[in-house]
């Protein structure tokens, strides 16, 4: 059984329709990518995924570990292993990082029936991870993501994503805004996160993060369907010969 | 002026209790009650009670049901004052050159003290409240501190004073001597025995340098009505710190005046106030710059739940000769349900030309962006919303500034937030 299984999924927002049957099945451990030009729908899926409200399933299904997705709340689907990097991480000032990030990580491992972990463990837990990720104390004693560089905020996703050790992290254009250096310490981050039990998807709109986070498949979105599915390669076709050409083939 | 039953039967409450007061305040209670009676209560035609029409509001009947007791504030290392009708309780002794105590006792052992500062605050001298308040002040407290003392701990002060169909009105004055300073928790969480109707007058006097920092912490049962009013007068480089928390009664007017009458006196006046159901609750100020060279700051912060309706009138008068006055102020609010309310309605009044005066008020409901962020890692929706509704309020604990003081006073929040229509889950 696949990790993610997306069967004919239509979702419409703001009563127009954006996804208009999306197929895809994800296996535990692969990454998959998926690309295509601005207004595809590439973020209308990530947020479908996460349930964000507004993102409504017309028809078709989404199946996470055998278990209906869509009838799960937002908190429900992170808590079963769903986790969305933010294209644009959002600042809420007044609550600290280390703060925020303690909360995520109980409230998960309680959702789970696990134990929640005293402040001082996962002061250790978070320090551990911190360090990987060149997320500096000082990061993490100020409010969340206030103030933080385009950098520092996309390796601050990859810190909660380590922390928190979903099953399926969702990566929705995680190198947009970041130069060259930021990029390298944010992929490497991922790349450290690979795992035979872990699946990714990897949405982006260049080719360029795809040197970094190597996908096993790659899909190309356009209008709502995917149009064309291949391996690595397929990113390095399209760098070359943009998306026009391939989505007018597809029609 | 003519008067309602309620009202008369104020005034003759107050003809029956002027006998026990000695000569010289039971000549202003005199003056007090004939104040009161040619105004009576206030109501809404006046401007500063637009928002809140007192008189009418008092003839209705407000919502019953208790708060639902919070954990009762608590500031560790702090020396408890318990006030009574009997009198008063203090958990250690206060040490040299500190002195409180309850009103009753103030008025006939230090006349004097009392003599010279009561009733000399201008802006209660045209009070009608403060008139009636005068006539049957009866619960409250007398705090003096002797120049130069500086008190180790905080002052936690219960009241627990007032029960019953009666109505309390309290009369507190606080004296700080030359560059004196206190730090004094005043902690209004009424049991069901307290009283329908509580009016409180507080006249404070922060002579040369002294400082004061001064909470207040409200959370009367829901049938109650709690009125506050505040009056402090500041000579140069005093300093006053001020943080109303009010979370509890169905009618709440929180009232303040701040009077800058030294160079280089300096006010900070913050509050949060957390509503629920139909309460209704009103934060008026008034800081008046009277001389050169003082800075005021101002942070209020309002989340209203359900039907709730909360009212924010700020003013700040700079008089003509008052240059190099500092002075912002700044109230947010935030409306979890539809059908709440936020009148804001900040004021300034400035006669002098070298000055800088701000002011800025918003009013907005809480950012789905955020909220689906915080969800989005597991956060379950009422923690989500109560993590940034607990952000939003933190602004103005600044004003507060020990730690700990903080921390106690967020644990109130945090218990209160819990409780909010559209939190709570």
């Amino acid at each position: 059984m696949s990790l993610l299984e997306i069967k004919d999924l239509h979702v419409d927002v703001g009563g127009k329709e954006i996804l208009k049957g999306i197929n895809l099945e994800i296996e535990a451990g692969k990454i998959h990518a998926i690309m295509g030009p601005n207004g595809s729908g590439k973020s209308t899926l990530s947020y479908t995924l996460s349930g964000r409200e507004g993102y409504e399933v017309t028809s078709g299904s989404i199946l996470f570990k055998g278990r209906d997705l869509t009838e799960m709340s937002i908190d429900e689907r992170a808590a079963a292993g769903v986790f969305l990097a933010f294209q644009y991480p959002i600042e809420i000032p007044g609550v600290t990082n280390m703060t925020f990030l303690r909360t995520a990580v109980n409230a998960q491992r309680k959702a789970r029936g696990e134990s929640e972990m005293d402040a001082a463990s996962f002061l250790r837990f978070v320090r551990e991870k911190a360090a990987q990720l060149k997320v500096s104390d000082d990061m993490l004693k100020r409010p969340l993501n206030v103030g933080f560089s385009g950098g520092e905020k996309k390796r601050n996703e990859i810190l909660q994503m380590a922390l928190l050790e979903p099953s399926l992290a969702v990566l929705d254009e995680t190198d947009s805004g970041l130069d060259i250096d930021a990029l390298k310490v944010v992929s490497e981050g991922v790349n450290a996160l690979r795992d035979p039990e872990r699946a990714m998807l990897v949405i982006t709109h260049y080719q360029r993060l795809l040197d970094h986070i190597v996908p096993d498949v790659v899909h190309v979105l356009a209008n709502g369907r995917i149009i064309k599915t291949g391996g690595k390669d397929l990113a390095l076709e399209l760098e070359k010969s943009g998306y026009e050409g391939l989505i007018e083939s597809a029609a | 002026m003519e008067l309602n039953a309620f009202e008369n039967s104020l005034l003759e409450r107050a003809d029956s209790a002027r006998d026990r007061l000695p000569a010289w305040a039971e000549q202003l209670a005199t003056a007090g009650a004939a104040r009161f009676a040619q105004s009576g209560l206030p109501h809404r035609r006046l401007e500063a009670w637009k928002y809140t029409d007192l008189k009418s509001r008092l003839e209705a009947k407000r919502p019953e049901g208790a708060q639902g007791s919070r954990a009762a504030f608590h500031l560790g290392g702090a020396l408890e004052v318990i006030l009574t009708k009997e009198g008063m309780h203090t958990s250690a002794p206060l040490g040299e050159g500190v002195r409180i105590f309850p009103l009753n006792d103030a008025l006939t052992k230090e006349p004097a003290l009392l003599q010279k500062h009561m009733g000399t605050n201008k802006a209660l001298q045209q009070d009608a409240l403060t008139g009636l308040n005068t006539a049957l002040m009866q619960d409250g407290f007398v705090l003096h501190l002797a120049q130069g003392v500086t008190l180790n701990r905080p002052i936690v002060l219960r009241v627990e004073v007032g029960e019953g169909e009666a109505p309390s009105f309290a009369r507190n004055l606080i004296v700080l001597e030359e560059g004196a300073s206190a730090v004094l928790i005043e902690d209004w969480a009424a049991p069901q025995s307290a009283p329908q109707l509580r009016h409180a007058v507080t006249e404070i006097m922060l002579a040369d340098k002294a400082s004061l920092a001064h909470v207040r912490v409200q959370d009367e049962k829901l049938e109650a009505a709690h009125l506050s009013l505040v009056a402090a007068d500041l000579e140069a480089g005093a300093k006053y710190h001020q943080f109303a928390l009010n979370v509890g009664a169905g009618l709440t007017r929180s009232e303040t005046h701040v009077h800058l009458g030294g160079e280089g006196a300096h006010a900070e006046l913050g509050g949060s106030f957390l509503l629920n159901g139909l309460q209704h609750c009103d934060t008026t100020t008034v800081v008046t710059h009277a001389v050169p060279n003082c800075t005021c700051r101002e942070v209020f912060r309002g989340v209203m739940a359900d039907r709730s309706r909360g009212v924010f009138q700020g003013k700040i008068a700079v008089a003509p000769h008052a240059q190099k006055t500092d002075a912002k102020m700044e109230t947010r609010a935030l409306l979890l349900s539809d059908r709440a309310e936020m009148d804001a309605k900040p004021e300034l009044e400035i006669y002098a030309d070298d000055v800088k005066c701000a002011h800025g008020a918003t009013i907005g409901t809480l950012d789905e962006q955020s909220v689906f962020y915080l969800q989005s890692r597991g956060i379950p929706l009422p923690v989500a919303r109560r993590m940034l509704i607990g952000a939003f309020v933190e602004d103005a604990l600044d004003v507060v500034s020990d730690v700990d003081l903080q921390a106690a006073l967020r644990a109130v929040i945090d218990q209160r937030l819990s409780r909010l229509e559209g939190v709570a889950g």
